[in-house]
């Protein structure tokens, strides 16, 4: 859509990110984020339409394409988690804490950003655990056996860049 | 003491209701109530296919159910019992390879082996045309139920197509597949009795194996008494009757199809003759591509399980 | 401390964590890894939390996700809404209520290119509203058609609703799918019927306006074509054996894509405006999806369930009055908790009790979806209200409130027909993956 078409809920929406944004390097990561997860994105649609398309007309599906599209989507969602977090897209409810007196609803929202810091750090530390141990416990798919080892480090990292949003949020609520 | 013990099945499927929940009332009763089971069905403790024998190893579950295709790199033995024409039925099967288990020792250097069973071989169920020789076969779209019937499908000039099987029904029905090669236990599970025109029965199918493996830790815990009850309670013993639960659920998939009116073709021993020759030289080839690249004779591995005087392949 | 208690502790720090503002799928992290681990200690709970997580990120079918979102973005910017929205209001806007039930019919057509129902009120609130308003309708009919049309966004399919409800219950995404169809064709109905008794009851709100001519509707009609093949190709793709629903997704963003360069409408900020906004989404639900996968196996794990069915069978209601309760519970858990967390929260319990009672699942997929659909638009926590009312910035949430009454009440008559009539559910995908004998 053109930017005449975006309505200011579009609008809201893209500034809500760049409000998070502060540093360059933020944005730059952003970017970076959107162009790998834009990448596997693409390869993920292209894969199943020819897969299709050569299965049905030419009789010759894609060998080992559910295995790629399986591994295409890890990656897809290590990109795509954190940018929703980052635009603030990730679903909340707030209608009690709307009611909440501004003092403590500061509190609350440093709490809120805190555990889940916690949490998604937690997850990060067993995602890398568990992409050292993949390796060693012969975890592939199963027909092409890409090792699931690498994807594992990419929601790794996902899952610290996700942390570090919150972190930020935590340190600087202001932001 | 308490062992735990994970699957990924619901509490429904014949491999809790024949094998898990009677081992661990068995246990229980032999011990009893020093040593006890508990099951943890449908992925308590997590669902992936292919993270079960990590699970095991890791002690996060004492006792695991395992398939060794989920986890090829781990299982390099174990997946080679799955090449078509080996066995004809799940008892025959898992009998067969408990006179040799030894053989299979090293996929399961660091667990402990408690079962060891496999399912029925697959058959081929279509809808619009019946296959009654090799030459029917040819072109058409078979949906494969794992990697090994890959290279088998593409010998008889099928084309193999990978599908989750929760689209089974609807890819037969709509003709994304002409073919589905898949486990008779299979059929009830799927409704495909309802798509089903013709069922090819005793195509060279290729059959899954399945195994219980135990932490090694949580063997060592147990005193020599405990062990003796587990012991006594699993091993040939629970393989067969496992094997059997497979065999029975594949018999009440084969009365659905005979109830659905689906026409049951038997290959005589001319056809079948085609079909096997023809799969000889991708087996083969599997066999010693897969023992070359991890040092050991493939064919000669799998030859040790072959019932005498069948020909090879 | 039994399991069951511990599972009721568990939901009591869920709706604590998501009352505090705790985005819903960190809620279910946290909730389910300290469940868990008060179930199975420390190293089984670590082991649970990223084999969980890998195991949901990698799992073939949901790649369906990304693929509907980006379908529905890209048909967005290539302007397919608003032909869809123009050849409704040519032929039926002169009509008293006309342009209302325009919205109604661009809704439909557009949710059967997008999965959900805040992208639906979005896109066609962007066109019909203003339109509506410069016709001087009321407030209250036009934001509620537009909130309430938007939800048939997860009823007709593409749908995030069914795709995780067939990932959390293991049914076929393809019967769900196809089994949405006559449902939502249905509620379209009865939205129209609930436009047509809001106008004769309160002409005002919805004033007749002139007739297009002739030349004008062809033309609509015509530039409608694009949408129209779009759907037709993508629905008798899967009818036809072409490619199954999960290879849908793919195809239908494919002829999406084509539409945005046969229109010239293909720049590099377009482009990037829509793998954004689809990559967000995405990870909006795979962050409640991975945040389920955790949840759910505890409250399997704390054996809650059973107790729950086991407390229902002791009710003298037989399994008729049991769904009218549970279908009662969603509409009042629906109005403060957002649609799809509800699902996936609520599911682990509910559905066990279903099948128990003989339902078909199916069947049920389509209820649930129609019952979120009913909290999508119910306060206070009414989504797609909100997101009309960041449309509408002149009208007052209480406004839009007010103005869905009327199509809520729609949805009710939507479920007790389909409890009288389960055929509008089933008859579809049963004859369409038709048996052979
Ligand atoms: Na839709
Ligand atoms: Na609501």
């Amino acid at each position: 859509m053109t930017d005449a078409d975006m309505t200011d809920a579009d609008k809201a929406d893209e500034e809500a990110g760049d409000r998070l944004a502060g540093g360059a390097a933020e944005r730059w990561a952003a970017r970076l984020l959107e162009l790998l997860g834009g990448a596997a994105l693409v390869a993920l649609a292209v894969l199943t339409v020819s897969d299709a398309l050569l299965r049905s007309f030419a009789n010759r599906p894609i060998r080992g394409a559910n295995d790629m599209i399986q591994v295409l989507l890890v990656l897809v969602v290590a990109a795509a988690i954190p940018l929703c977090i980052h635009a603030g897209r990730a679903i909340a409810i707030d209608i009690i804490t709307r009611r909440l007196p501004h003092g403590a609803r500061r509190i609350v929202a440093r709490l809120v950003n805190l555990i889940c810091a916690l949490v998604l750090a937690l997850l990060a530390w067993r995602c890398a655990v568990n992409a050292r141990e993949a390796a060693l416990f012969g975890e592939t798919t199963m027909l092409l056996q890409i090792p699931f080892g690498p994807f594992y480090w990419c929601l790794a990292v996902s899952f610290v860049v996700s942390a570090l949003l919150f972190a930020v949020l935590t340190l600087c609520p202001g932001r | 003491d308490e062992l735990k013990l994970a699957h990924f099945m619901s509490p429904q499927h014949p491999m809790d209701r024949f094998v898990m929940t009677p081992l661990a009332e068995r246990v229980a009763a032999a011990s009893g109530g020093d040593l006890t089971i508990k099951v943890y069905p449908g992925g308590e403790l997590g669902a992936g296919a292919n993270q079960q024998y990590r699970r095991a190893v890791t002690g996060i579950a004492d006792i695991a159910f395992n398939l060794p295709q989920y986890t090829p790199a781990q299982f390099k033995r174990s997946v080679l019992l799955h090449v078509p024409g080996l066995f004809t039925s799940p008892q025959e099967a898992t009998t067969r390879i408990w006179s040799q288990i030894g053989a299979l020792d090293e996929d399961f250097s660091e667990v402990r082996l408690l079962a060891f069973w496999t399912n029925n071989p697959s058959m081929l169920l279509t809808r619009d045309k019946p296959v009654r020789s090799l030459a029917d076969l040819r072109g058409m779209k078979v949906r494969i139920p794992d990697p090994v019937s890959g290279s088998i499908i593409e010998a008889w000039g099928g084309i193999p197509v990978s599908l989750p099987a929760t689209e089974t029904y609807n890819a037969l029905s709509t003709g994304i597949v002409d073919a589905l090669l898949i486990d008779a236990s299979a059929v009830g599970s799927y409704k495909l009795n309802e798509i089903t025109r013709y069922a090819t029965v005793n195509i060279p199918g290729a059959l899954s194996t399945f195994s219980l493996i135990m932490n090694k830790a949580s063997w060592d815990r147990l005193s020599p008494a405990q062990q003796a009850v587990l012991t006594q309670e699993t091993g040939e013993k629970l393989s067969i009757e496992a094997a059997q639960a497979f065999q029975r659920a594949g018999d009440e998939g084969m009365a659905a199809l005979k109830a659905s009116n689906v026409e049951m073709i038997t290959l005589d021993d001319a056809n079948l003759g085609e079909f096997t020759a023809a799969m000889q030289a991708p087996v083969e080839r599997f066999l010693t591509a897969q023992g070359t690249e991890h040092g050991f004779d493939g064919k000669a591995f799998v030859d040790r399980f072959r019932i005498k005087d069948q020909a090879a392949p | 401390m039994s399991g069951a208690f511990i599972g009721l502790m568990g939901f009591a720090g869920l709706f604590g964590l998501m009352a505090m503002g705790v985005p819903v799928g960190l809620a279910l992290l946290v909730a389910g890894i300290a469940g868990t681990i008060a179930m199975t200690g420390w190293s089984a709970a670590a082991y649970t939390l990223s084999g969980q997580a890998f195991a949901t990120a990698s799992y073939y079918e949901l790649s369906v996700l990304p693929l509907f979102i980006l379908m529905g973005n890209l048909a967005s910017a290539s302007g397919l809404s608003r032909d869809l929205y123009e050849v409704a209001h040519r032929w039926i806007g002169h009509l008293r209520g006309g342009l209302a039930g325009a919205t109604v019919l661009g809704c439909a057509g557009f949710a059967a290119l997008s999965g959900s129902s805040i992208a639906s009120a979005v896109t066609m609130g962007r066109v019909a509203y203003p339109n509506m308003r410069r016709f001087g309708y009321g407030e209250r009919l036009s934001t509620g058609t537009i909130a309430a049309g938007g939800t048939l966004g997860i009823l007709i399919p593409p749908s995030t609703g069914f795709v995780l409800y067939a990932t959390l219950t293991e049914q076929s995404i393809g019967r769900l799918f196809i089994a949405g169809i006559l449902p939502g064709l249905m509620l379209t109905g009865l939205f129209l019927v609930a436009i047509a008794v809001i106008v004769t009851l309160r002409p005002a709100e919805g004033p007749a306006t002139p007739p297009s001519g002739w030349a004008e509707r062809w033309r609509a009609t015509r530039r409608a074509a694009g949408i129209t093949t779009i759907v037709l190709l993508t629905i008798g793709g899967i009818y036809g054996g072409i490619f199954t629903p999960v290879e849908a997704a793919g195809v239908g963003a494919g002829f999406a894509f084509l539409m945005l360069v046969l229109r010239r409408r293909m720049t590099g900020a377009v482009i990037s405006h829509v793998i954004r906004d689809t990559l967000r989404t995405t990870g909006m639900c795979f962050l409640i999806l991975i945040g389920a996968s955790v949840f759910a196996p505890f409250i399997a794990l704390s054996g809650l369930p059973a107790v729950v069915a086991g407390r229902f069978d002791a009710l003298p209601l037989g399994p008729t009055g049991t769904l009218m309760l549970i279908i009662l519970a969603y509409a009042v858990l629906g109005m403060v908790i957002e649609g799809l967390s509800l699902m996936v929260i609520t599911l682990p319990i509910v559905y066990p009790l279903v099948l128990g009672l003989g339902y078909d699942p199916i069947w049920f997929g389509v209820i649930m979806v129609i019952v979120l659909e009913m909290g999508l638009i119910s306060p206070p926590v009414g989504v797609n209200c909100f997101v009309v009312s960041t449309i509408a910035r002149d009208v007052r949430l209480e406004t839009v409130f007010a103005g869905v009454i009327p199509f809520w009440l729609a949805m009710i008559v939507a479920v007790l027909l389909l409890i009288a009539f389960p055929q509008i559910a089933t008859l579809l995908p049963d004859t369409m993956f038709n048996a052979a004998h």
